[in-house]
């Protein structure tokens, strides 16, 4: 048993070598930078870094928006992917170009979509010349506080199929049986749905529910592309203020700034995971 | 006793060791071309048996100059040898003594032209005009010239084109086995491209041939009769997927049987001239001041420190290496393994005065320059604390790096511990006092400032077009104005002029112009930068305003019949600090106009700093700061100006008396040529002399190089106007000056309007600034 596990540790040893030196080291390494002063001397400051980080108006700001944006991407994909994944499962077989063509817009490239996008929401674009010929009044899409919209739609676009493709794998788990026995007692397709297959699949709409969420704290690079480095106040993310704080070589207030959104996020799914709603039927 | 006695007897060895050693690190001549003797260099290094011969050039012929160990200084052996590179045949050479006023020394028939060489026995020469091979040396005060040969054909030594013929200076030399070495490099006219000769001359012949080596720039005499060549590819030294130069290979070359052989490699990035210590059967050269060896022709280590980076001679003498560096002969003992911990590094600099004169003051503390350079303040200071042989004192400007970065984070040196160097700040102009403290903290020194923010007026375009200076315009709002009148009114009317000099777009130039100097304006008056301010607005409204089509078609177009650009009415980009303008100089072609944004807008010149500053990590800190008093000591006169409040006395040019008296001298002899001029050559004389008359006025009228005027000018105008520029939040990184100009760039493309401009340049730069909170 025991030279098993020696077997069994030294086979793990070069996956978790990579992880050690890449990930956890580094990780643990970067907490020296967020307290010092980054001065010649290097001194020791405590979390005086982390009071001036969460004291400035732009990372507050950028908290702000980032977290906005990700409680509008988040639900909106989650639901979007479940409504659509419930609808390709009546189609079984024939369900499987239309996932295809969903996933389309994950595997390209972002700033060919980027491209795309610019085009329709230009101030000349698509979007604008179909809201004119609808007697609308043209909208500066790509300025101020209407850009948020082609964003998150841009987002929504982009993500939507892996979400699908998740949701689907998981809805083929669900036996059939159940449907039929709910068609049987007259329930429809909203209340099978509700009732029957997101109870069926929890674990699986949590992990879809946070990925999304997690790729929505990632939304800088679309913004990045259209807004640049200083984008207008409305989608100034976090991501922007670490980009720009590494930009000026300021590696403390980077570390200050990515160990307090680590924390938030770690913080938050302990809470998620603690839920015994969203643990799966063996844990709870 | 007798231990006491051995004891003794080992102090004194130890002492007399070290005497010779000191004795052998020394300057053997030292003839600075700024001297009474306005035509003397050292030229030439060569080694004759324990004997160094120091060949100097001088106005019309060449001196000779010996030293042997024990010496304390070259001894001067005769001055009478003829110069022959600045003759072209041996006709011109003889017509020139023929009717020199002055005899001229020397014999031509035996002129010393570039090949001056020695075979390690004797001094050798060959007369590139007729030819002639000889040997040469002085006894009892005469010199004894003896013919060994004479080359028919001395082609191979000269560019020769249809145009021009002039001849070849040979980058080095090496003799062996009764042959002569020499690389030369002459240009292909018809190609344009270098035509590299490896010349090859019999001693005993004198005939001359091309020998199929590569080329190498530098050769000597090396082991077993042979001659080393450094050879690698001229046209193609540099690795660029390496970034780095590509190694030279150390190549022997046996003339008894015309072989080579390829013994090693050096890395470097370039060697000027190399020589042979038999002792070490080493390669000796300068890297910097670094005296460099490649032991056993394989192994690369230090010999010695040089007080010079550069030697333009060099050659071994006993235990020695001697080399001309700056009008000076340098001798320098070589210790293989040569290392000190009483060292000094630079960044950012190369031998300066100041160096050279702490390399004199302080002969056993080298000076190394630290040759990598460092792009942005992160990177230098990751060097300033890792690197191995860290610098000490760093040399840089204001604007090269964010200084004000380094000093913040407290990568200077706090120097105000220093009483001397404090006095020094202290004595400085407010603008450059305040740019190096930090807290009560001395961080940086200043040692040069310039600015070119001046706007001059050109008086003759001025009064050409009848115009005074209260017509023109004292600042940027009018200078449109001025702009667009000129567009109506003037363009035709005066076709050789223009408004500003070099200006093909005045639309752009002048937003140039405006949004510059509204950023200097902010950073002077130490306001937050905001554009969303009546000054801004009210520039922007001026630019739009313009309309200078006609102005910008005939900006600075040649003329018709005439190539060149046309005389500007302003001329922009002048030196202002530093430059020491005295408005109250008679016969001015030019006046400075301070030019400001608005009529309710100071005047700020930008000025440029450059200063020394200790790394704080550095092991020779003493030596550091010696090094930077050597250099505060030896300012050169117009930063002394610029910079110290108390550096009010004129400064006269050195060679103003010279001037004088060349001018008058010609005006003498004008005047005696009208005297004894015919009656129908009166008039040319007349006229000649009275244009020497107004020469000899504009001589005496330029007597100082810093006059009272300049000075006064320059404290109570332009020091308490100036500002020493500081980075911007436009430089934060290159995002941020990335976005800032593509906004500028759209507003000025006509794709975005005054307002959005505005408001989009305000909402970044408050976001830049509020990142910083």
């Amino acid at each position: 048993m025991f030279r098993r596990k020696k077997i069994v540790w030294l086979l793990l040893l070069p996956g978790l070598a990579g992880l050690m030196l890449f990930y956890v080291v580094p990780f643990f390494g970067g907490i020296y930078f967020s307290v010092t002063d980054g001065t010649y001397e290097n001194n020791y400051v405590g979390l005086q870094n982390y009071a001036q980080v969460l004291g400035n108006p732009m990372f507050q700001l950028g908290l702000r928006n980032t977290w906005e944006l990700s409680l509008l991407c988040a639900p909106v994909i989650w639901l979007l992917a479940f409504v659509l994944s419930a609808m390709l499962r009546t189609l079984k077989d024939r369900a499987v170009p239309f996932r295809n063509i969903l996933l389309l817009p994950y595997l390209m490239p972002s700033s060919a979509m980027l491209l795309i996008w610019t085009l329709m929401f230009d101030y000349g674009g698509v979007v604008n010349r179909l809201a004119v010929a609808m007697g609308l009044e043209r909208v500066l899409w790509l300025e101020g506080d209407a850009l948020r919209f082609p964003i998150v739609l841009l987002y929504v676009w982009k993500n939507l199929g892996i979400s699908v493709v998740l949701f689907a794998s998981a809805l083929s788990a669900v036996h059939p049986s159940l449907y039929e026995y709910a068609a049987l007692e007259g329930a429809g397709w909203w209340t099978q749905a509700f009732r029957i297959t997101l109870p069926q699949i929890l674990p699986t709409a949590f992990l879809v529910f946070v990925l999304a969420w997690v790729n929505a704290f990632k939304i800088f690079k679309e913004v990045y592309f259209i807004g640049g480095a200083y984008p207008t106040q409305q989608i100034y993310t976090l991501q922007h203020f670490m980009n720009n704080m590494f930009a000026r070589l300021d590696y403390q207030k980077v570390t200050t700034a990515a160990y307090l959104f680590a924390i938030g996020v770690m913080v938050l799914f302990a809470l998620m995971y603690l839920s015994k709603a969203v643990r799966s039927p063996s844990e709870a | 006793m007798r231990k006491i006695m051995t004891a003794g007897l080992c102090l004194v060895t130890v002492l007399c060791l070290c005497a010779g050693a000191l004795a052998a690190d020394q300057t053997l001549l030292v003839r600075e071309a700024e001297d009474d003797e306005l035509y003397f260099y050292p030229q030439q290094l060569l080694t004759v048996g324990d004997t160094l011969y120091i060949l100097c050039s001088m106005e019309d012929s060449c001196s000779l100059y010996r030293w042997q160990e024990g010496m304390a200084e070259a001894e001067l052996l005769t001055e009478g040898l003829f110069r022959a590179n600045r003759f072209d045949t041996m006709a011109e050479a003889l017509e020139y003594v023929e009717n020199a006023k002055e005899p001229v020394p020397g014999d031509p028939e035996h002129a010393l032209g570039n090949l001056v060489f020695t075979d390690g026995e004797r001094l050798m020469a060959l007369n590139p005009l007729n030819g002639q091979l000889f040997a040469f040396s002085v006894e009892n005060g005469e010199i004894v010239y003896e013919d060994l040969a004479k080359a028919e054909d001395v082609s191979l030594l000269r560019h020769a084109s249809e145009e021009y013929s002039y001849w070849l200076y040979p980058e080095s030399w090496a003799v062996a086995d009764g042959r002569l070495l020499l690389p030369l490099m002459d240009w292909n006219d018809a190609t344009g491209e270098a035509d590299r000769r490896m010349i090859v001359m019999d001693l005993a012949t004198g005939v001359m041939t091309r020998a199929d080596l590569p080329y190498s720039e530098t050769v000597t005499g090396c082991r077993d009769g042979q001659i080393m060549l450094l050879v690698r590819d001229p046209d193609n030294p540099y690795d660029s997927e390496k970034g780095e130069y590509y190694p030279y290979d150390l190549v022997l070359w046996n003339p008894a049987d015309n072989t080579t052989q390829t013994v090693g490699q050096l890395q470097e990035e370039w060697v000027n001239r190399i020589s042979y210590l038999p002792a070490e059967d080493a390669l000796i050269y300068m890297n910097d001041t670094r005296i460099m060896g490649v032991t056993g022709l394989t192994g690369k280590e230090q010999y010695g420190y040089a007080p010079a980076t550069y030697g333009q001679s060099s050659t071994v003498v006993g235990d020695s290496l001697a080399f001309i560096s700056n009008s000076r002969v340098y001798l320098r003992t070589l210790t293989r393994g040569f290392d000190t911990d009483d060292c000094v590094t630079v960044y950012g600099s190369y031998m300066s005065d100041g160096a050279e004169a702490f390399a004199e003051k302080y002969p056993q503390t080298p000076v190394y320059f630290y040759r990598d350079y460092y792009g942005t303040a992160e990177e230098l200071s990751q060097a300033m604390l890792t690197g191995d042989d860290a610098m000490d004192v760093l040399r840089m400007s204001n604007d090269e790096i964010a200084l004000s970065t380094l000093m913040d984070k407290g990568y200077c040196a706090d120097l105000s511990g220093d009483a001397e160097l404090m006095a020094y700040v202290s004595s400085l102009y407010p603008a450059f006092r305040d740019a190096v403290m930090r807290d009560g903290k001395l961080c940086a020194i200043p040692i040069s400032a310039y600015s070119y923010d001046g706007w001059f007026v050109n008086l003759t375009v001025m009064e050409d077009m009848g115009l005074t200076e209260e017509d023109l315009p004292t600042n940027m709002v009018e200078l449109c104005a001025f702009a667009n009148r000129w567009n109506d009114e003037w363009v035709e009317e005066y076709p050789s002029y223009t408004l500003v000099s070099y200006v093909e777009d005045y639309k752009e130039m002048m937003f140039y112009w405006m949004f510059s100097g509204y950023l200097s304006y902010c950073q002077a008056e130490n306001m937050e930068l905001r554009f969303d301010t009546p000054v801004f607005r009210e520039l922007m409204t001026a630019l739009e305003s313009l309309d200078v089509e006609e102005l910008n078609r005939g900006a600075n177009l040649a003329n018709e019949d005439e190539e060149g650009y046309r005389a500007g009415l302003f001329m922009e980009g002048y030196g202002v600090v530093g430059s020491f303008y005295d408005p109250e100089k008679e016969n001015r072609a030019s006046i400075l106009k301070p030019i400001t944004l608005t009529a309710d807008t100071a005047w700020h010149p930008e000025v440029h700093m450059e200063v020394l500053f200790v790394n704080p990590r550095s092991a020779h800190m003493d030596a550091a700061v010696k090094l930077i008093k050597e250099e505060i000591a030896h300012l050169n006169d117009t930063y002394a100006h610029v910079l110290r409040m108390d550096a009010t006395d004129p400064v006269r040019y050195d060679y103003y008396d010279q001037w004088v008296q060349s001018a008058q001298k010609a005006l003498d002899d004008a005047r005696k040529a009208l005297e004894e001029a015919d009656e129908a050559d009166r008039k040319d004389y007349q006229l000649q002399v009275e244009e020497l008359e107004r020469n000899l006025e504009d001589v005496k009228a330029n007597e100082y190089m810093i006059s009272e005027g300049g000075i006064r000018y320059y404290q109570e105008t332009v020091a308490p106007a100036m500002y020493v520029s500081r980075p911007s939040v436009f430089y934060t990184s290159e995002d941020a000056s990335g976005e800032l100009s593509t906004l500028l760039e759209r507003y000025m493309q006509g794709q975005i309007g005054l307002e959005q401009l505005i408001r989009e340049m305000d909402s970044k730069i408050m976001m830049m600034q509020m990142e910083n909170y």
